[in-house]
């Protein structure tokens, strides 16, 4: 079945005096459970493709056309309230940055919490329960008592398990991670992929995977959407695109994988 | 609890130093208070004998001592010029200050922080601007000359009260307070304008972090953002300003007395400069300083409440 459908997306900003696209006639399909990657260097347009999948795009000084098409109905330009009801019930989405996407001032347990509050009808017990199941979900030790701390007093990396746990709360059908990894150490970010992994088999939770590293699409993604300058350059299987790929960019792209070798510099002035 | 016992030792430690400091600013500033009493009579016997009937002559620190261990005990000396004690002359007056204080800042805040979040939620919007205009007017307004016009205009022109009544607390307590609430006004439109101004820009300098986008991406409403998440981040900076402003008050109500008429601490302070009547100047000087000390104290522990990243060190 599909779960999401993009198709002609176009947006474009006006918040300067020259008009700025910066997703030109974007057309991509998931299906239901399917991990699929975007990969792309900064600017490319993948997270204003992210932004407009999640309703986050800024609501002024930008002209956006196409449809997003979810449970047949074009997110682009349905009612804030109705596309209320699908954030953090339906779509949720993981950040970029750990260390300040979470609210300063509250705690985690509430945090967590939130969506829960928003899209059911549960107790406060059952909300707690739940709470402390996803937070052992995302492999957090002692979940109790991280329900109780604030985002300063944990790690970047529980930060972002943080992230994951709150946005999976509801068990969303389609879960957005928008370089979820970049701001982690190397270590921290295998776990990371391998819990997302983990969240895909276990609920058949769709993920839109944003990245701009190309080996990291290879390892979670079954099928991979190349982006460059707005434009989707190259979309195919993951395996297809990395051993064969078509477009001169996504070539570019791949050799760009840094290699475990020492980085001589006589070699590239030749 | 640590932090709070921390805070207020160092409250203490604080205001033994202002104590120092009120007392021994007293000693350098030139005129005499023996002479200044005597006036024209003043021989130099005659300033002699006074300065040893009033103690004058004794050692600095002995009467610092003297002084500050009299002003613990509720002791605060006896006027030079009055020769009555002072706690009686300050005591009446303080509950009118601290009343007054305490009325303008309860209109500041009354009138800022919707204000404030008003103007951040219609940012850019042509009544946000009219606010912003109207703003700057007012913060550039001094409380007095705010006082001089809503007298004339309220007492003068529609006589809704009488310019330089008063009643005092202890006769009709609601009274007391109309009095005073024009005053109060006077006091809040230029604070509660920068209190405003304040609170939008920092409404919206938070609705443009990531944990905003965070919590639309939950399904939060626009309000239930403003309300949930940005709204306690962003009073953190004016819960500090407004400890400023409440501090400055105190001073800016003495001012505001003398505009309006009001029998406060104000008034005595003034008089007692002029006659160098230095117990009730130290004493006035020392309430305030306590006052002031213990609002920033009690914003310290506040702040402390609000923002859980303020660790006690």
């Amino acid at each position: 079945m599909t779960l999401l459908e993009i198709k002609h997306l176009n947006i474009e900003f006006h918040d300067h005096l020259i008009p700025e696209t910066v997703v030109f006639d974007l057309n991509l399909q998931m299906e239901e459970g399917e991990i699929v990657g975007i990969v792309g260097e900064s600017g490319s347009g993948k997270t204003m493709t992210a932004l407009a999948v999640a309703g986050l795009l800024p609501r002024h000084g930008m002209k956006k056309t196409g449809e997003i098409l979810f449970d047949s109905r074009n997110l682009l330009f349905c009612d804030r309230k109705v596309l209320r009801t699908y954030q953090g019930r339906e779509i949720a989405m993981v950040f970029q940055e750990p260390m300040t996407s979470l609210n300063p001032v509250k705690k985690i347990g509430w945090q967590v919490e939130e969506s829960l509050k928003i899209h059911t009808d549960l107790s406060e017990e059952e909300r707690y329960s739940r709470v402390v199941q996803v937070l052992q979900d995302v492999e957090l030790k002692n979940p109790e008592e991280i329900y109780h701390k604030y985002p300063h007093e944990l790690s970047g990396g529980m930060r972002q398990r943080v992230m994951i746990a709150a946005a999976i709360v509801c068990n969303p059908r389609l879960l957005i991670a928008d370089e979820i990894t970049t701001a982690l150490d190397v270590t921290i970010q295998d776990q990371i992929i391998k819990l997302l992994l983990k969240i895909n088999k276990a609920t058949k939770m769709g993920i839109l995977f944003i990245s701009h590293d190309l080996s990291l699409i290879r390892r979670i993604c079954n099928r991979v959407a190349v982006m460059k300058d707005g434009y989707l350059v190259e979309e195919g299987l993951t395996d297809q695109i990395y051993q064969n790929p078509i477009q001169e960019y996504t070539k570019r792209l791949i050799a760009a994988v840094p290699k475990c070798e020492k980085i001589s510099l006589e070699e590239e002035e030749v | 609890m640590k932090f709070i016992i921390k805070k207020a030792a160092s409250l203490l430690i604080t205001l033994v130093f202002v104590s120092l400091l009120v007392f021994l600013s007293f000693e350098f500033i030139p005129g005499d208070p023996a002479s200044s009493l005597l006036g024209t009579q003043a021989t130099p016997e005659k300033v002699e004998a006074l300065r040893e009937e009033m103690g004058l002559n004794r050692p600095t620190l002995v009467r610092y001592l003297d002084w500050s261990s009299g002003f613990i005990r509720g002791d605060m000396g006896t006027s030079y010029s009055y020769h009555i004690p002072v706690k009686e002359m300050v005591g009446g007056k303080v509950p009118i200050t601290l009343a007054l204080t305490l009325l303008s800042f309860c209109f500041t805040v009354m009138i800022a922080i919707p204000l404030g979040i008003y103007m951040a939620k219609h940012a850019g919007g042509r009544l946000d601007s009219f606010l912003g205009v109207l703003n700057q007017i007012m913060m550039a307004v001094p409380a007095f000359f705010a006082g001089i016009l809503l007298t004339f205009f309220f007492g003068l022109v529609l006589h809704w009260f009488t310019p330089g009544g008063f009643v005092s607390y202890e006769v009709n307590l609601g009274k007391f307070f109309s009095y005073l609430i024009l005053p109060a006004i006077a006091i809040a439109i230029p604070k509660s304008a920068m209190t405003a101004k304040l609170l939008r820009g920092s409404i919206l300098e938070q609705s443009e972090l990531d944990y905003a986008r965070t919590a639309y991406s939950r399904g939060n409403s626009t309000n239930d953002v403003l309300w949930k998440h940005l709204l306690k981040n962003a009073m953190i900076p004016v819960i500090t300003f407004l400890g400023m402003v409440l501090a400055d008050m105190i001073a800016g109500s003495i001012i505001i007395e003398q505009v309006f008429g009001i029998p406060g601490l104000g008034r005595i302070l003034l008089t007692s400069i002029a006659n160098r009547d230095y117990p009730v100047v130290q004493a006035i000087i020392m309430i305030l300083a306590i006052a002031v000390n213990l609002i920033n104290t009690i914003v310290d522990i506040i702040y402390h409440q609000i923002d859980p990243r303020i660790k006690y060190q």
